[in-house]
């Protein structure tokens, strides 16, 4: 008895190492087997009509209203179609619209719309659902907030829009561009049978499992050469790259940073970088100590190391900001900008010590909020670091997802890394956040000096003076140190080197089935 | 004096025979020794690294280092930040909330479970149907729910962990107490006129003691698994404080490209799991009587 249970654990200890083994040898050994050309993503692919495209999670719906969630757009731009597009040189180019005109008092877009685009049911595109789609995404919960005094879209022939502003706004083609989604008056349910203009039509949906589309042969502009379209779900960033080499899919959007030396050292597989069309910054709660107090939030700001919270959030790969506003918006400050904090440990301690004489306390505690998302968890853990080298008493706490935004919005925190994407690609996209009155002003720093450089930005339509006042606004959001502007990090995606038509130029939302091939 | 091994044993005190059949116990003895190690490092942390220093302090340019590089002996982690420090200093950790928990647990569960198997009655019903019914609920479940309740850190985590850990001792001792309750010793404390929280604690309890201690030990590897389960979902300690299950899940997404970011506090958990497992199995050995001397 005694005997065997004895054999039994030596066995189970053997075994255990055993499975240390195995997982070194998984790890270290997954260069071997590259460069195969059997199987996988090292085979033939000439004349092959199908694509698989790997997602790093579930979209939230098919309905182009319904969210502006990063991963849904990715199948919207598939779905959907949009009255303009731009081109590459910036301008405004004809899509579903083929020409427009504006008011002279800024208040009326008309759009002409093309008159061979048919619906994925068969019918054609008219006035009406231009008309309906665009009133939807005003009214909206997750759109709306965006659509900038745009009071209503109406048909005023078959082929013909207006659309009608409460005031005028310089942002109107960008947002248009985006959220003008066009899907069918008729469709009776978005989730099972959505109906668009896209260059593919939807087959079925596996909840969180993947997404089956096709292509569809009446397309305006031709049928697209990939027949068969087929998202897959894969959450995991390990098993996304051994997917993606052994050929499971072709195609992964949001590739995990740290993939990159193993992507780039298969000759089968093609990484891409590009900026992520977003921005993170490092938000002071001013309701409570010690960010009440413009001495502690300066003491942080000279404590943060731009470069090196870039190379531990984003593993090196990205930009550094000196503003709220990413360079790829239009009227961005950031290249202009002259930013008045810098790299200063001592500068910072000697804040610190100014704000501890001042507030009569010898440790100043604070904790930073930090959800599971490595794009805000990484670079708070960095920062937490920061903070610690110049003598705050730093904790991080990492909480999900959907509590870490509530707690943000309800101003319940002290420090977090927050941040913006920039779905529609306007400098006006912030008011959301720094705005006294806006939902989501979750600073609570209600600056009405800010408030007036926002008002500004969104009356103004001259480019010129656009810039003079988020320059302006990024000038109030330092002296007062509202945030600390962070970092545009990286988003990449990888794929197969045999895959051609890939846009490797825009962010990696704009990627378009569509103009690919094998 | 014939040497007669096993028939005519020589007579020991009853702790030097349990130490004995202990000690004969290779794979106890094993894992003792691996366990004392781990004791031994959690200690002695401070002599070895610094916490500020080297556990907390980053570089996020030396950043996943490999174990060896440049002085540190397990290399580094993905904020630079010394593997080896944080494994020492994470053993301090993990064994401080897994003892507190155990020892908390423990005094509470034999305190309620003594009284209900003393006294009988309505209290032993009611406290019995309550452990039930948290006895229903699994206990990594139950710990979730309260540090999602009340936060994470030290304290909540110990907390937590403790209101999970309660009921089953509280069953164990109560049976144990169950089984000495009507010897002839406790009758005759009794009879003497001792007050009932002295026969508890002097005659009941020490007699009691042996399977309490086994379900301690055994109870210690399920904490220590727990606190890594809880850490590695994100429910442990806060950081930048170190802690085996949380270094778990910060290189979960590196596992491809630098194993040993999991291997190291993956190994350092299942070590010293199945150290005390080892400890706590040699114990049931070594207190059952049906063993006695053997």
């Amino acid at each position: 008895m005694k005997k065997r249970t004895l054999a039994r654990k030596a066995a189970a200890v053997l075994l255990g190492l055993l499975l240390l083994a195995s997982m070194a040898a998984c790890g270290g050994g997954n260069s071997q087997d590259q460069g195969g050309g059997g199987s996988g993503a090292g085979a033939d692919h000439s004349g092959r009509t199908d694509v698989n495209y790997g997602l790093s999670s579930d979209i939230a719906s098919l309905d182009p209203v319904y969210t502006t969630d990063q991963i849904s757009t990715i199948l919207y731009r598939q779905l959907y179609d949009t009255l303009i597009v731009k081109g590459e040189d910036g301008t405004w180019q004809p899509k579903l619209a083929e020409s427009w005109e504006l008011s002279d008092d800024e208040m009326v877009y008309t759009f002409h719309l093309r008159q061979d685009v048919k619906f994925h049911d068969g019918s054609g595109m008219t006035a009406e659902d231009v008309a309906y789609s665009v009133n939807r995404a005003i009214e909206s919960a997750a759109t709306g907030a965006s659509m900038t005094n745009m009071a209503e879209c109406a048909a005023i022939d078959d082929y013909t829009v207006e659309v009608r502003m409460t005031q005028p706004f310089g942002g109107v083609m960008e947002i248009l561009s985006t959220y003008g989604r066009v899907s069918s008056a008729a469709t009776t349910d978005y989730e099972s049978a959505p109906i668009g203009t896209g260059p593919y039509k939807f087959v079925s949906r596996n909840s969180g499992d993947n997404i089956t589309l096709e292509a569809f042969e009446d397309y305006y502009l031709g049928a697209a050469t990939i027949k068969n379209l087929t998202f897959k779900v894969i959450t995991d960033p390990t098993t996304q790259i051994a997917a993606l080499q052994k050929g499971e899919i072709d195609f992964l959007t949001h590739c995990s940073l740290s993939a990159k030396a193993t992507v780039e050292g298969d000759k089968n597989l093609v990484w891409q970088e590009t900026l992520f069309r977003g921005n993170n910054w490092l938000s002071f709660c001013q309701n409570k100590p010690p960010f009440d107090n413009i001495l502690a939030r300066k003491a942080a700001q000279y404590a943060i190391d731009k470069d090196a919270v870039l190379v531990g959030g984003s593993e090196g790969l990205g930009a550094t900001m000196k503003t709220v506003f990413p360079s790829s918006v239009p009227n961005s400050p950031e290249e202009s900008y002259e930013q008045p904090y810098g790299y200063d440990p001592e500068k910072a301690k000697a804040y610190l010590e100014q704000y501890k004489a001042e507030a009569g306390v010898d440790t100043v505690s604070i904790s930073i909020l930090a959800p599971d998302t490595p794009m805000y968890l990484y670079p708070a853990i960095t920062v937490e670091g920061m903070l610690r080298d110049v003598g705050f008493d730093v904790t991080t706490e990492q909480i999900d997802r959907s509590t870490y935004w509530s707690s943000v919005y309800a101003g319940n925190y002290q420090l977090a890394v927050t941040g913006t994407s920039w779905p529609v690609n306007d400098c006006d996209g912030n008011y959301l956040y720094f705005y006294s009155t806006s939902g989501q002003h979750y600073f609570m720093a209600f600056n009405d000096e800010l408030d007036k450089y926002f008002d500004e930005g969104r009356s103004l339509t001259d480019p010129a003076q656009r810039l003079e006042a988020y320059t302006r606004a990024q000038e109030v959001i330092d002296e007062e140190a509202i945030c600390v502007p962070l970092l545009q990090p990286a988003n990449a995606v990888a794929y197969n080197a045999a895959l051609q038509g890939v846009d490797t130029k825009d962010d990696i939302y704009s990627h378009f089935v569509y103009d690919w091939s094998w | 004096m014939k040497k007669t091994a096993g028939n005519a044993p020589k007579r020991r005190g009853q702790f030097a025979s349990i130490c004995y059949r202990f000690s004969r116990n290779r794979m106890a003895m094993l894992g003792l020794a691996v366990f004392l190690a781990v004791v031994f490092f959690a200690a002695t942390a401070p002599m070895f690294a610094d916490y500020e220093a080297d556990a907390v302090k980053q570089n996020v340019y030396a950043k996943f280092f490999s174990p060896g590089q440049e002085r540190h002996i397990l290399g580094t982690d993905m904020y630079g930040r010394d593997l080896f420090a944080r494994i020492i200093f994470g053993a301090r950790l993990s064994l401080l909330i897994s003892l507190s928990t155990v020892g908390a647990s423990l005094v509470l569960g034999c305190l309620i479970g003594s009284l209900c198997a003393y006294y009988g009655g309505w209290l032993d019903t009611v406290t019995m149907r309550i452990v039930d019914i948290f006895l229903a609920l699994p206990m990594t479940l139950m710990a979730v729910t309260v540090v999602a309740a009340l936060g994470t850190s030290t304290t909540n985590l110990i907390i937590s962990l403790t209101i999970s850990m309660v009921p089953p001792f509280v069953r164990i001792v109560r049976s144990a107490v169950l089984q000495v309750k009507g010897s002839d010793y406790i009758e005759a404390a009794v009879a003497y006129g001792s007050r009932d929280m002295r026969i508890i604690l002097t005659h009941v309890l020490p007699n009691a003691i042996g399977p309490i201690i086994v379900q301690a030990t055994l109870n210690l590897a399920s904490v220590l698994l727990s606190v890594a389960a809880l850490g590695f979902i994100g429910l442990g300690v806060p950081s930048p404080q170190p802690e085996w299950g949380t270094m778990l899940a910060e290189s979960k997404a590196q596992m491809r490209y630098y194993p040993w970011q999991v291997i190291i506090p993956g190994a350092a958990i299942a070590v010293t799991v199945l150290s005390i497992n080892l400890i706590g199995d040699g114990l049931r050995d070594a207190l059952d009587p049906k063993l006695k001397n053997g």
